[in-house]
């Protein structure tokens, strides 16, 4: 039916156009290229030759090519991922040890320490009021409680379903629907690839139905099920996945209602997951779950207020079988903070049972230019197992000031707050930060800005009883015009758990490194980059990552066309 | 030692074959992507009907500082210019679970232009897959990407804000009637 419809388009796209003008004639290419050349080094030494410094550094290139080729009423589009190591091995008693495999069990590729990968491919073809698309498609419904899956480049995480997606529009109604299997991203673009592992395919369908113009609002519904790939058979080939179906692990059905009344926004969705795996409940019975999320903003005077309340129950269910993987295919609204997570917070990030809200209030003191605000959040966090260093409930509780001033010669977007985790029992966790970005001029015609990310985390009792910590992040810059940049970094943590990861290069605590980039044109830009910085947890998009630190040297040049 | 030198050197030579293939000017023009999305009142927007206006295209996010700096400086473009043809589409890529966020950002932030939402990425995956942003895609009346520009750091407006004044130069047939990139080339003059 979908091949049928889109054949149907492509007919359309010829009947239309001018008779001197074929089908191939208005096609369009652009693309883009990325390629990046990393050296690791490392201290770590074989214990048998303890005076072999050197012989864990290894090279590492990956690149990322893009093509769409675009037509009026169709875009073909395809992305190629390719890795390749050096030196990643030694040679102990004359014979050669490589330190690690670049591919798992299941991974296919003619090299030994290279692999290529076609990553995404995907036809996109509009008919009218039908859009149709093949291959990889991103789709996320609602606020992205029941499913999210759309690209998230800043923690390197990129899944998309593989498979058909329909959207469509007519008159005042909205369709979209998806069927495929999760494609996860293997080769990392910006982190160390080991062990590359095959994709696990996930069963994912879905539909969500808007209407528009009720009034003054908009009615949603949508409902998806999930049935995850059996651990045990992860390659099982692709679409068998649709041959057992009736093992669905987990069912999802919501409604969202938007408003536009007068002065205000209103948005209101719910949710009710049904699960039908015990695999999503290890660590007791299956209970459904259910998600209640609501938001409203308005604009009085030179105000802007913006109020979020959230109620979620056993929602991150969802993600437990494909956490691991590196992405999460279902994730709300958290109205945490996002910029400092640690790995206290982000358990209330992926919390399953867990209320609250938060108001953020903007003061336009000077329209365009100054704009102070404050927000507080506060949570109510009922879980007691998963990634929680605690065995009570507690309260959470954010105040955040900030400003975003963008001043004739100065630009600064600060932010600081106060976090604390009040527990039932066991005394709470608290975190104090500040965060900024900084633009000023230099002598001469430079340029110069800095971002400074600071906090501090003090433990309560609990039964690890980690370390209290300080953690400091900083990147100041030079620009010219003639588009050469020079960056320095310095990471500061006594995190014990960072440091276990990766240790400074200047002293266990400490990290430097500098950069150089150059961008000759508006399509090129260049870095290299020499020294280090540490490892530690990023959160992007409600999906939280631990990135390893990195020592050595990287060279990158990214470029489209 | 040794392996270090080789490594750096396969990285060096690497890098520098590849520097040299890029093109050390813009390539060709090409006509850009096609799409409709809906902006923050869900109303319908398609690039297809702003055909016979320059148009600017700029990706951003609500989380994203150096995109909040560069559309502070085209609110000012758009301001000056949206009465000589030139139209704004500023579209956001949060997530659908960061939607809320949007629209609160651009009235404090006093924006006038339309902010479309592509909360499934699907639009930035046509224009710039390694979703770096801010992302800016400048357009000419006749659907064609004259001006591509990725980051964004002080100053970078002086050179958009020619490349504006250059494309609607030749929409009007004539210069705009006050010339912004002395504005804004000032400001940066005075850094």
């Amino acid at each position: 039916m979908l091949f049928a419809l889109c054949a149907l388009a492509l007919a359309q796209d010829d009947v239309d156009a001018p008779p001197d003008v074929g089908l191939f004639e208005q096609v369009n290419v652009t693309g883009g290229f990325d390629v990046e050349g990393r050296y690791y080094t490392s201290d770590r030494v074989l214990a048998d030759h303890p005076n072999e410094e050197g012989i864990f550094n290894y090279g590492e290139v990956v690149s990322r090519s893009n093509v769409l080729v675009d037509s009026s009423n169709w875009q073909l589009g395809a992305q190629f991922d390719h890795v390749s190591m050096f030196n990643a091995w030694y040679f102990l008693d004359d014979e050669k040890v490589y330190e690690f495999d670049l591919l798992a069990n299941g991974v296919r590729s003619p090299w030994e320490m290279s692999s290529v990968n076609l990553e995404k491919t995907w036809l996109t073809v509009n008919a009218g009021p039908v859009e149709i698309g093949l291959g990889d498609q991103y789709m996320s419904v609602g606020r992205g409680l029941a499913l999210n899956l759309v690209k998230n480049t800043d923690i390197d995480v990129d899944t998309t379903v593989l498979g058909a997606r329909l959207n469509s529009t007519v008159g005042m109604w909205d369709l979209a629907f998806i069927s495929g299997l999760t494609n996860q991203q293997q080769i990392q673009q910006d982190n160390p690839n080991r062990q590359l592992r095959p994709s696990v395919h996930n069963l994912v369908n879905a539909v969500r139905v808007d209407r528009y113009g009720v009034g003054p609002f908009n009615l949603g519904a949508h409902a998806v099920s999930y049935n995850m790939a059996d651990s045990a058979e992860p390659l099982l080939p692709s679409f068998s996945r649709y041959g057992d179906i009736s093992e669905l692990d987990a069912l999802v059905g919501g409604g969202s209602i938007e408003g536009f009344l007068g002065p205000a926004d209103v948005f209101v969705e719910g949710d009710y997951f049904h699960y039908r795996s015990e695999r999503l409940f290890t660590d007791g019975e299956i209970e459904p779950g259910y998600a209640l999320y609501g938001s409203t903003a308005f604009y009085p005077g030179r105000f802007t207020v913006l109020v979020e309340g959230k109620s979620y129950k056993n929602t991150e269910r969802l993600n437990s079988l494909t956490t691991l993987e590196g992405y999460e295919i279902a994730v709300g609204p958290s109205l945490e903070y996002e910029r400092v997570i640690t790995e206290d917070s982000s358990a209330g990030v992926n919390s399953n049972d867990i209320y609250g809200g938060r108001a953020r209030v903007d003061f336009m003191a000077k329209p365009g230019e100054f704009i102070p605000y404050f927000s507080l959040g506060v949570f109510r966090d009922r879980e007691l197992g998963g990634l929680h260093f605690n065995r009570s409930m507690e309260t959470i509780i954010h105040p955040v000031v900030g400003m975003d001033l963008q001043g004739a010669l100065v630009t600064a977007i600060v932010n600081g707050g106060v976090r604390t985790d009040l527990r039932d029992d066991h005394g709470r966790d608290s975190l104090v930060h500040l965060d900024a970005s900084v633009s000023f001029p230099l002598p001469g015609s430079l340029h110069g800005d800095v971002t400074w990310d600071i906090y501090r985390f003090w433990w309560g009792d609990n039964e690890n009883q980690q370390h209290d910590f300080y953690t400091s992040t900083m990147a100041l810059a030079a620009h010219h015009p003639s588009g050469f940049s020079f960056l320095v970094y310095n990471d500061f943590t006594d995190d014990p758990l960072a440091q276990a990861q990766a240790k400074g290069n200047v002293a266990d605590n400490i990290y430097m490194a500098g950069e150089l980039q150059y961008k000759p044109n508006d399509r090129t830009a260049v870095r290299a980059f020499y020294g280090a910085y540490k490892a530690g947890i990023r959160c992007a998009g409600g999906q939280c990552r631990q990135l390893p630190g990195f020592d050595g040297a990287r060279l990158a040049v990214t470029t489209t066309f | 030692m040794s392996r270090k030198i080789a490594s750096a050197l396969v990285l060096a030579t690497a890098g520098a074959v590849l520097f040299s293939a890029t093109p050390a000017v813009d390539a060709a023009d090409s006509k850009a992507a096609g799409f409709t999305l809906r902006d923050t009142s869900n109303k319908e927007v398609s690039l297809e009907e702003q055909k016979g206006k320059v148009v600017l295209i700029s990706f951003w996010a609500t989380w994203c500082a150096p995109c909040i700096s560069e559309l502070h400086h085209v609110q000012k473009l758009y301001a000056e210019y949206e009465d000589e043809g030139l139209q704004v589409l500023a579209v956001s890529i949060d997530a659908a679970r960061d939607a809320a966020k949007v629209k609160p950002t651009v009235k404090s932030k006093g924006w006038t232009f339309p902010v479309l939402l592509d909360k499934q990425t699907t639009v930035i995956n046509q224009y710039f897959p390694s979703k770096a942003i801010p992302y800016s895609e400048l357009i000419d009346a006749e659907g064609n990407s004259i001006y591509k520009h990725a980051s964004y750091t002080a100053g970078d407006e002086c050179e958009m804000a020619h490349k504006i004044i250059e494309a609607l130069t030749v929409l009007n047939g004539k210069a705009p009637e006050k010339d912004m990139s002395s504005v804004l080339c000032t400001e940066e003059a005075a850094h």
